[in-house]
């Protein structure tokens, strides 16, 4: 499978085991890139570590909030939320995962429960709501653009569960590896992967009902 | 022509790859995780032992904040209101601050506090006016006032300062100008305006 950023290339999958048993584990390495976050956490200087956290992660950690939560001012409070969530935690930062894999768990407890408290008030307002747009028919059979692609992928995301469409985007849009997956979403390698396999193809065939053209 | 599934995977890649974080963003995560730090009260043993007398000092506290009222300095206070140009007539839609008329004048005053500053930001990017550096700054009834010509489309931040210390000077950067003040502990306000 093509990496989608140098980082996951760098990494890799990893290799599973039987039952997904890990063998790379997602664990930080020598060349963690946020190693430097690691010494200032180890010195007690959590303000400096939340500093060069939110400069090195803050921009994936808000596209991946946007992708999942489709409303630009819940995305911006959720996203706010999970820096200060993660200061307050700093100092139980156990470097069991890296930090940027500790970081994003975070922000999937967080993005799930401002998804859940809005499904609650039953007041989701799509902001960005290309998903609820219409796609003007093309000729069928014409490969598909990359504006229609954008936004049929998002409204087919969207169709998606909550946990699908989680690690489709983790995957994918921030490439982790199902290793690092595992240790955010609290299930095995295995499991994920299956599960992602299993949702490009329903994906694919989303797209292109919704469109009429090919991928 | 590439293969569908890396198309696909591709795309996903690419979403959201435009969405930016708000300005201004980690001066607020600064704040907020330094607030809660400043404002929480520590546990001492001496608070077991006194607690009959807090109601008695709570009362004299008040009765202190009473008489010493007239004689504090001024609270420190930002205001910023739209002139409309007049050459142009009004400003367009109710004259709120999200609806200003370009080549008007926004009349920024700050109050309170020993020193005052103000900076304007345009798209939270470039700083375009500075008080009370710039010439068109002045010091009327104790307020530190500028009236600033807008004379460029955007979205225009207004940051208001004030303190008993020396002021940091901006260094243009609305981010890291707002990230020091949020570290330097000084008190600051903001006002966004919006010209069109």
């Amino acid at each position: 499978m093509e990496s989608v950023n140098s980082r996951s290339s760098e990494i890799g999958d990893g290799e599973l085991g039987v039952q997904g048993e890990l063998v790379n584990d997602g664990v930080p390495s020598s060349d963690d890139p946020d190693a430097d976050i690691v010494q200032l956490i180890e010195r007690g200087d959590h303000t400096a570590a939340l500093t060069v956290m939110m400069k090195r992660h803050g921009t994936a950690v808000y596209r991946y909030c946007r992708e999942e939560l489709h409303d630009r001012t819940l995305a911006d409070d959720v996203h706010q939320q999970i820096f200060i969530e993660a200061h307050r935690d700093l100092a139980r930062f156990a470097a069991r995962s890296t930090l940027r894999t500790w970081l994003f768990a975070i922000a999937r407890h967080r993005v799930l429960d401002a998804a859940k408290s809005r499904r609650r008030a039953q007041a989701h307002i799509e902001e960005d709501d290309t998903a609820d747009t219409p796609d003007p028919s093309p000729p069928p059979g014409d490969r598909l653009d990359e504006a229609r692609l954008h936004r049929a992928m998002i409204a087919c995301l969207c169709e998606l569960g909550d946990h699908i469409r989680g690690a489709l985007i983790l995957r994918y849009q921030q490439g982790f590896t199902f290793e690092e997956l595992s240790l955010i979403f609290k299930e095995k390698p295995g499991t994920l992967q299956a599960r992602v396999m299993r949702a490009l193809p329903l994906l694919r065939i989303c797209i292109e009902q919704r469109t009429g053209g090919k991928l | 022509m590439s293969d569908p599934s890396d198309r696909l995977e591709r795309a996903i890649a690419q979403l959201g790859a435009d969405h930016e974080p708000p300005p201004g963003w980690e001066a607020k995560v600064l704040a907020a995780v330094e607030s809660p730090r400043a404002a929480a009260p520590e546990r001492r043993p001496w608070l077991r032992r006194w607690w009959p007398a807090i109601p008695a000092a709570v009362l004299a506290a008040a009765v202190l904040v009473v008489v010493l009222r007239p004689v504090r300095p001024e609270q420190f206070a930002l205001a910023v209101t739209p002139r409309p140009d007049a050459s142009r007539g009004a400003m367009r839609g109710g004259g709120g601050l999200d609806d200003v008329s370009l080549g008007g004048v926004l009349d920024i005053a700050v109050q309170g506090g020993e020193r005052r500053a103000v900076w304007v930001y345009r798209d939270s990017r470039k700083l375009v006016a500075a008080c009370p550096r710039d010439a068109g700054c002045e010091v009327i009834d104790g307020a530190l006032r500028l009236a600033w010509k807008v004379d460029q489309i955007g979205k225009y931040q207004v940051v208001a300062l004030a303190g008993s210390q020396a002021l940091p000077a901006p260094t243009g950067d609305y981010d890291r100008d707002l990230s020091a003040l949020v570290q330097q502990r000084i008190e600051y306000k903001t006002q966004d305006v919006t010209v069109r």
